[in-house]
């Protein structure tokens, strides 16, 4: 078990990252706080001695995803309408740039998303994404190219995909 | 397109109260885990506690119950022994001779009051035969304990008191100890210990085939014979034969039988 402190640091470092990671997967705030609180808990109570702060944000990650699949598991939250969050977040933080971009990505399917989310914002290589999804590597690059391509249609083609 | 997403990405957030509400959510998480898990721990070793306690009475208690304190000996040509705990029940029996087990198997004794027990085996069909052909019932109470052998004497002389052909004695246990290894119920060998006074070539083989009516009037046979010879002035180291170790006079034999 974590102690306080050490749970107050977490959530200073990583917090922006949950939430990016909610954004991508859920529908409101409401969830998106659950998702914290489940995995700050979890954070709290795990006994894993992490290696170094990219094996702790790789496990922070990796639960944040898993969380955020649970809350896609509950009937409830299934049948809500979905982009919902972005328009949330909108209106409570209206200095959000690229909104396009940001909507573009939210409209991809949700494994393009992560695989977005993951690559472009946290600069991960498709083997650490394989990683970290438990996926096979080439699965990875086969979504990275279709959802580059998705985007690159959504955005009218001006944008380069690089 | 990189550092558009990039950029996009940047711009959110988590806000500081969702921080707030996330860390107060873990702190009171953790503070009611470690409650109950103490409250868990103590209840485990409270429960550990009471069921070492509760295992400990058992097994004194089981002992307490299940250890004789005394055995009351009823012999007439069945010789069986009642063996009785300090609550006053029968927690098993003995059989000294096939006449013995036959009545031990007859009747259901166990856990019964002494009270009832002796009731049992007196009024049991095999008893009552041998009473009705005038054989000799006795009833040795024998234990080291005196308060309670005293308590049972008393309740077995009172039921006892005004039958025909049944007597009923008080026997420290140290006096009769050897009367197992000759095979002899406690009242079988105390009437043997009281015919050996008079007569010392009587063995205890002799006397494990005789009946208790046999041996009552072998020793009342003995004890007129010294009466006689101490009348004709020949019979005096025999006084006093007839008194048990602790100086008593027996309740049977001439003039002190119950009837």
């Amino acid at each position: 078990m974590r102690s306080e402190d050490e749970v107050n640091r977490a959530i200073g470092q990583y917090a922006d990252m949950i939430k990016r990671i909610c954004l991508i997967h859920l529908k409101n705030d409401a969830d998106t706080e659950d998702v914290f609180q489940t995995v700050f808990l979890k954070y709290a109570l795990s006994r894993i001695a992490f290696e170094n702060e990219a094996h702790e944000k790789a496990w922070l990650i990796r639960v944040t995803i898993n969380a955020c699949k649970d809350v896609h598991k509950s009937f409830f939250r299934t049948h809500t309408v979905s982009m919902d969050a972005l328009k949330e977040m909108q209106d409570n933080n209206p200095a959000v740039q690229n909104m396009e971009v940001l909507e573009a990505v939210l409209k991809l399917p949700e494994k393009y998303r992560r695989t977005i989310y993951l690559h472009y914002y946290e600069g991960y290589t498709a083997p650490q994404i394989g990683t970290i999804l438990g996926k096979n590597v080439n699965t990875i690059y086969t979504w990275m190219q279709r959802a580059k391509q998705m985007l690159r249609q959504a955005l009218g083609g001006e944008q380069d995909a690089k | 397109m990189q550092n558009e997403i990039k950029a996009a990405f940047e711009s959110v957030h988590a806000n500081d109260a969702m921080k707030a509400r996330t860390m107060q959510f873990v702190s009171d998480t953790l503070a009611k885990k470690q409650k109950p898990y103490r409250r868990v721990l103590f209840n485990k070793w409270a429960v550990a506690a009471y069921a070492c306690l509760l295992l400990c009475a058992a097994t004194a208690g089981y002992a307490l119950y299940f250890t004789p304190s005394l055995v009351i000996s009823m012999d007439i040509n069945p010789s069986i022994e009642l063996q009785i705990n300090r609550f006053g029940k029968v927690i098993g029996t003995n059989a000294y001779n096939e006449d013995g087990e036959a009545l031990a198997q007859s009747v259901s004794l166990l856990h019964k009051d002494y009270n009832e027990a002796v009731k049992t085996v007196v009024q049991s069909e095999s008893m009552q035969q041998y009473l009705k052909e005038d054989e000799f019932l006795s009833i040795a109470v024998i234990s080291e304990n005196e308060a309670q052998s005293d308590e049972v004497y008393a309740a077995v002389s009172q039921y006892t008191q005004n039958k025909e052909n049944i007597e009923c004695c008080k026997v420290n246990e140290s006096d009769v100890a050897d009367a197992h290894t000759f095979g002899l119920s406690y009242g079988k060998y105390r009437m043997y210990l009281e015919v050996l006074a008079y007569d010392q070539t009587i063995t205890p083989e002799q006397v494990k085939g005789m009946t208790m009516r046999e041996i009552k009037n072998l020793l009342d046979e003995e004890q007129q014979d010294t009466q006689s010879g101490q009348q004709n002035g020949n019979g005096s180291a025999q006084q006093g034969a007839n008194q048990d170790g602790q100086g008593n006079k027996h309740q049977y034999g001439p003039g002190g039988k119950n009837q």
